[in-house]
């Protein structure tokens, strides 16, 4: 950015410098700074080069501090203390006794310079200070975003709400596989029975007699197993049944959208029975 | 203006090729002078002008013509003085005029003086260019 200011040529033009033509330079070029800190901060930067004053370098630092703090601009906070360390600088020369006596070029007074080194010291601190600051809140920004995207990444699915009485249907299905396999039972028991008794009327007695006796055996172990199957068949599909008609009727009553229906079929023959089930859930 | 501009760049440019018949170098331990147009310069270090001997030589030397002078520091950081005045290290104020004959240069880091001494700046020279390594 270029340097609005013009710097007064009449003072230049003596071949050194007092403090109060340095002085009313610096009201001049004041008054005639941009509103735009950043510009200002350039102008007086510029000015400050030309005319080797500190008061320039220290007033553009004071500006690029507070607008770094304001705007949150690490930079401008460096630049900042870029500006105050030569403003340091040039106040730790002129307040050396054998430098200040030795030039014509005072831009501020001795003592005054001594104290502008002060305080640009200070000042380049806490320009430092503010651009750790600014970097530190950067670094946690990011890192936070960071995380976010990632727990995005990795957080599972939103999981699928179930509807209403999908527990009951369930419970009940699998009481109803249950019930299934107790007929299955029941029909093999059956089944084993009457085999069992059709070769014990085929028998020649009393010579197979003792053939007689293992079939019996068999066949009390057939009519057991067709008795337990018979129970786990009908207390299997009864609670089967009657959570689904349960469960069904809590989605019913949950509105149109929810929806669920079962169909069961069985049969049964002289090989055994069967048992069909078949919903949308 | 343009002329101390184009002497300017014509001496950035020396530095990045092989050096040129027209190119006076001096080199010592921490500084280094280089120069165009047939002269440059010299260096004693830990030297100094009093006010009295810097008006001499501005009288001695004010008819002569105006050299361009610009002082780089490498390896730190630290501002420049120019017989009193301080002046920039880089941008539009980098370079200033100065007439041939011998002034007092301080290079300084707020309390810490990294270097000082006086340059003799050869009548031969267009422009003049003084390289401080603070790091030595």
């Amino acid at each position: 950015m270029l340097a609005l200011v013009t710097v007064p040529r009449f003072a230049l033009a003596k071949g050194g410098q007092s403090p109060e033509d340095a002085a009313a330079q610096r009201d001049q070029i004041e008054a005639g700074l941009a509103q735009d800190p950043r510009a200002a901060v350039a102008s007086l930067r510029s000015a400050g080069e030309e005319l080797g004053d500190p008061e320039l370098f220290l007033l553009a630092a004071e500006r690029a501090r507070d607008e770094a703090q304001s705007s949150r601009d690490a930079a401008l906070a460096l630049e900042a203390e870029s500006l105050a360390l030569v403003a340091q600088d040039i106040g730790s020369y002129l307040a050396d006794d054998t430098n200040y006596s030795a030039t014509d070029w005072r831009p501020v007074t001795r003592d005054r310079a001594s104290e502008l080194a002060g305080e640009a010291g200070s000042l380049a601190t806490q320009a430092h200070t503010l651009a750790e600051e600014i970097e530190a809140e950067r670094a946690a920004a990011a890192a936070a975003a960071e995380r976010a995207r990632l727990e995005a990444l990795t957080e599972d699915k939103p999981k699928r709400e179930l509807k209403p009485g999908t527990g009951l249907i369930a419970g009940g299905s699998a009481a109803l596989v249950l019930g299934a396999g107790g007929i299955g039972l029941l029909g093999a028991g059956i089944a084993m029975g009457q085999a069992n008794q059709r070769e014990a009327e085929s028998l020649n007695l009393p010579d197979e007699l003792a053939r007689l006796e293992e079939l019996d055996r068999k066949g009390a172990t057939a009519n057991t197993l067709a008795y337990v199957g018979g129970v786990v068949a009908g207390v299997g599909v009864a609670v089967g049944v009657a959570l689904i008609v349960v469960g069904v009727k809590k989605r019913k009553a949950a509105g149109p959208q929810e929806q669920a229906s079962v169909h069961m079929s069985g049969w049964f023959d002289n090989d055994g029975g069967g048992l069909a089930l078949r919903g949308s859930f | 203006m343009l002329g101390q501009l184009t002497i300017a760049t014509a001496l950035a440019l020396s530095f990045l090729l092989a050096p040129t018949p027209d190119t006076d170098d001096d080199c010592g331990e921490q500084v280094c002078v280089y120069g165009t147009g047939g002269g440059a310069g010299t260096w004693k270090s830990g030297e100094r002008l009093s006010r009295g001997k810097r008006k001499k030589e501005e009288k001695a030397n004010r008819k002569r013509k105006d050299v361009t002078l610009n002082v780089v520091v490498e390896g730190g950081r630290g501002s420049v003085f120019v017989d009193g005045r301080y002046l920039a290290t880089e941008g539009q104020h980098a370079q200033r005029g100065v007439k041939p004959g011998r002034h007092e240069i301080e290079i300084r880091d707020a309390d810490q003086v990294i270097t000082f001494g006086v340059l003799v700046v050869s009548r031969k020279a267009d422009a003049v260019a003084l390289v401080v390594h603070a790091e030595r």
